[in-house]
């Protein structure tokens, strides 16, 4: 798009109250992050540091029933328009429109996709789009599980009959492939709507030891809102005469799949951009079977929202072989560098870095670096000599792994930490993972390790003072490639988390059950930790939150996510350690207001060992990280929380649940 | 009905003769029940194919087998049974735990024979899991 063409546009948006790098406006929640720049920031400011201490449960929305069995892990967000609460339930993605003030359903929206739905490839889900003509049509947009897209009448939940065929579109076509089977691909994360394009991601299944090289690619489709045409279609895996097609060696364009984006879109209304963040191809941690740098994999990619057209890109890894997915939505934002007012774009990592560009141009705010990384010996692999750095700014969790990481609470310790991390092959961040047993190493420690950084809950950005407050884990963990079983898999090398239980290592203790096993009946099976005696093995803290000024791209504070888990804090080699700044392996899930910062004790069902989260949801002071308020909710916070104002009153909602609790919205506020 | 009974009987005795899991413990017409139960409930966090996710180890392969080794048929159901899936452990009724052990049995190349296995605690605990052949 040239400028002049965008000068007419930008000028009818300069006219709208409600900019997208602004925050959520006129105290609704429209997207899943707020605005569509997902700041998840908010200019409401009845609930201050003075009163949050008063914030009380209102009402409690409950969603055991919708789906065939209860959903433990609500990654919902919903969305407030015009009074009325929006989100998908349930392990059926269930729709649900909700009275904002009571909690009231108003209605209820239920796909029935027969076989399509069983076995989605994504179960968790955080929810919806939604659009008007602002003339009262309203439309919520959901992607089924089965990778359906759904269109509703707000007011009626009621699928509208003009778009597509009767209110759906089946997303499974247009991408290739002449067969996709159900399941293979999906989405987790809701569509967003830019003007009258609604764009759609993908989510597939996870691919630690892929079934074979070959599968569905995740392209970025883009839909006239009303009519559900397809407008676009942006191939994330470069075809021939397109950009970047030669970073795909030996033809590996054709068969390989995945390179969806499956975290949340984000958007700039005004530009009439969109932001993809893209995942990696297929195979998470070989890449022997798609040799080239990849492109637009693990790429932040702008593109025209209307034509789908790529306006720049920017790719974050090269030839993924550590399953670095870029995961966390785009963060919007406008910022001033060195008394230059820029429109920033600012992408964090589960590599725990944070890529800020200008968001118009694509071009990096601080210099990133090309810098040469330690390469593979796999058989078959060809790694990237190099890999992007950011100068500024700085790492915010601990990145590559050495022995000056392990805990070292006392010698003895910290003796068992270092014998546990020798039989693992340690380096700097970008050490690829071996074959399982090279060289006397059984593995490679990663850190962080595909699940530690930042993940899908990103961070929250104020959107009047450009700082970023982003949540990490530090999460290490070991990862061995094995020769595939041809039965099982084309895909020469697959992945494993760490091999066998050798000597001198800590078996992985699995509660069995027996009749003695009681105990534990209605408790989740721990994910056990690797270091000594069934402790981390990185010192803490465990879990944390950083606060970036993006003005600067210097870190104005670092606090832990609160004290160490209580399994940690009862073990018998704690006692007497201080643990209350160690932090949970857990990521806090923000959202920011003009007066304060909220993070819940975040989402552990997956990535950390059961029991680590907690039910704690805390308001901090924006300027210096300080806990102002803390309560207790039922669960742990399991989405983002989201705030609005209804009839004279801010509410904060948000989705809690852990194994046994089955998931619900609970909505707070003053008395 | 006696007679039925003492058929039960016997052929419940013909199960717990039945020791290995190499013997043939469960139907291929089982585990294909289990396959969809599985992918309703385990799949999300074991894989597609059982194997492994970011957070859930492999349910197939040699080091499953090392150590599943030497215990039984029935340990492996009570653990299903009891802490199965994580997130919502003890919800399974021992009918879908048996299937679903059948299909754990069947991705680890332990061949199928004609009758289902049983969910009962003593025909599980008579089948020991032995390497593959
Ligand atoms: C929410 C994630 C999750 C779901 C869903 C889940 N599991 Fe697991 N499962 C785990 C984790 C994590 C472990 C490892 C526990 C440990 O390391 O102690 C595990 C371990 C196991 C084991 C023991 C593996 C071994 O190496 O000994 C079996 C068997 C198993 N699961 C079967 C199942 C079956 C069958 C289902 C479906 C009914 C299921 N799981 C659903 C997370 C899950």
């Amino acid at each position: 798009m040239s400028r002049n063409s965008s000068l007419p546009v930008l000028l009818i948006f300069a006219a709208l109250p409600a900019l997208a790098q602004h925050g959520a406006a006129n105290g609704e929640w429209r997207f899943y992050g707020g605005d569509a720049g997902t700041t998840k920031y908010s200019a409401l400011d009845q609930i201050d540091a003075s009163n949050v201490k008063d914030l009380k449960i209102v009402w409690q929305w409950k969603s055991q029933n919708f789906g065939r069995r209860p959903d433990f892990n609500w990654e919902v967000t919903p969305l407030m328009a015009g009074g009325n609460l929006y989100f998908t339930a349930g392990t059926r993605r269930d729709v649900i429109a909700a009275d904002a003030a009571t909690g009231e359903t108003l209605w209820v929206y239920r796909l029935d996709e027969g076989a399509r739905g069983v076995s989605p490839a994504r179960v968790v889900n955080r929810g919806l789009a939604y659009w008007t003509d602002g003339k009262g049509d309203e439309r919520i947009l959901l992607i089924s599980p089965g990778y359906q897209l759904v269109e509703l009448n707000a007011k009626t939940g009621l699928p509208i009959p003009t778009f597509g065929k009767n209110g759906l579109i089946d997303l499974t076509e247009g991408l290739d492939r002449p067969n996709v089977k159900p399941g293979s691909i999906g989405a987790s994360s809701p569509a967003i709507v830019v003007r009258d394009t609604v764009i759609v991601g993908a989510a597939l299944l996870a691919g630690t030891a892929p079934p074979s090289k070959e599968n569905v690619p995740g392209y970025i489709r883009g839909f006239d809102v009303k009519t559900g045409k397809r407008t676009w279609t942006f191939h994330t895996i470069a075809q021939p005469g397109e950009f970047g097609h030669e970073t795909w060696e030996n033809g590996s364009w054709k068969y390989t799949g995945n390179t969806g984006a499956w975290a949340p879109l984000s958007a700039d209304e005004e530009l009439g951009y969109v932001y993809i963040p893209v995942e990696m191809p297929t195979g998470d941690f070989y890449g022997g079977s798609h040799p080239g740098d990849n492109l637009f994999s693990d790429s932040l990619v702008c593109l025209d929202a209307k034509t789908g057209k790529r306006v720049w890109h920017f790719q974050l890894v090269h030839h993924d072989v550590w399953d670095w997915d870029i995961a966390a939505p785009p963060a919007l934002v406008d910022i001033t560098v060195d008394g230059k007012k820029i429109k920033a774009v600012a992408q964090v990592t589960k590599q725990a870095l944070t890529f800020v560009f200008d968001r118009v141009t694509g071009k990096p705010v601080w210099p990133i670096e090309e810098k040469p990384v330690p390469q593979s010996d796999v058989p078959g692999e060809k790694t990237s000599p190099t890999q992007p750095f950011p100068t500024k700014p700085a790492p915010f969790d601990r990145i590559g792994t050495s022995i000056d990481d392990l805990i070292n609470f006392t010698p003895e310790l910290r003796a068992e930490a270092v014998k546990i991390a020798n039989q693992f092959k340690l380096g700097p961040l970008y050490t690829p993972p071996i074959v399982r047993d090279t060289n006397g190493k059984s593995a490679t420690l990663l850190l962080p390790a595909h699940v530690g950084g930042a993940n899908w809950p990103g961070g929250a950005v104020d959107a009047e003072t450009g700082v970023l407050y982003v949540a990490s884990v530090t999460q290490q963990d070991p990862l061995a490639l094995t020769v595939a079983d041809p039965k099982r898999s084309d895909m020469g090398y697959v992945g494993g988390m760490g091999g066998p239980p050798r000597p001198g290592a800590p078996a992985r203790v699995t509660p069995v059950g027996g009749d003695d096993s009681e105990q534990f009946a209605m408790r989740p099976a721990p994910k056990t930790n690797i270091g000594p005696q069934g402790l981390p093995l990185i010192a803490p803290p465990w879990g944390r939150i950083t606060a970036i000024d993006l003005n600067t791209g210097d870190h104005l504070w670092m606090v832990p996510n609160g004290d160490a888990p209580d399994y940690v804090k009862n073990h018998p080699a704690m006692k007497g350690i201080d643990l209350s700044k160690a932090g949970r392996p857990s990521r806090s899930l923000l959202m920011v207001t003009k007066t304060l910062l909220f993070g819940g004790d975040g989402n552990n069902l997956w990535a950390s060992p059961a029991g680590a989260g907690g039910n704690t949801f805390r308001a901090y002071d924006k300027k210096t990280g300080k806990v102002i308020h803390e309560m207790q909710l039922p669960a742990m916070t399991t989405g983002v929380p989201m705030t609005y104002m209804v009839k004279g009153r801010q509410f904060i909602v948000v989705a809690i649940g852990a194994a046994g609790v089955p998931a619900e919205l609970v909505a707070l506020a003053l008395p | 009905m006696v007679r039925a009974q003492f058929l039960l009987l016997s052929a419940c005795l013909l199960c717990l003769a039945a020791t290995s899991v190499r013997d043939g413990v469960y139907s291929k017409a089982q585990a294909a029940r289990g396959k969809v139960s599985y992918g309703q409930d385990c799949a999300k966090c074991h894989g597609a194919n059982l194997e492994g996710g970011e957070s859930a180890p492999p349910l197939f392969g040699p080091e499953f087998q090392t150590k599943w080794t030497g215990r039984t048929a029935g340990d492996l159901f009570n653990l299903i049974l009891k802490t199965m899936p994580t997130d919502d452990p003890g919800s399974l009724s021992r009918r879908q735990c048996a299937d679903l052990v059948a299909v754990v049995l069947e991705s680890n190349d332990y061949p199928a024979g004609p009758k289902d296995l049983d969910s009962g605690a003593d025909a599980l605990a008579a089948i020991h899991i032995e390497p593959k052949k």
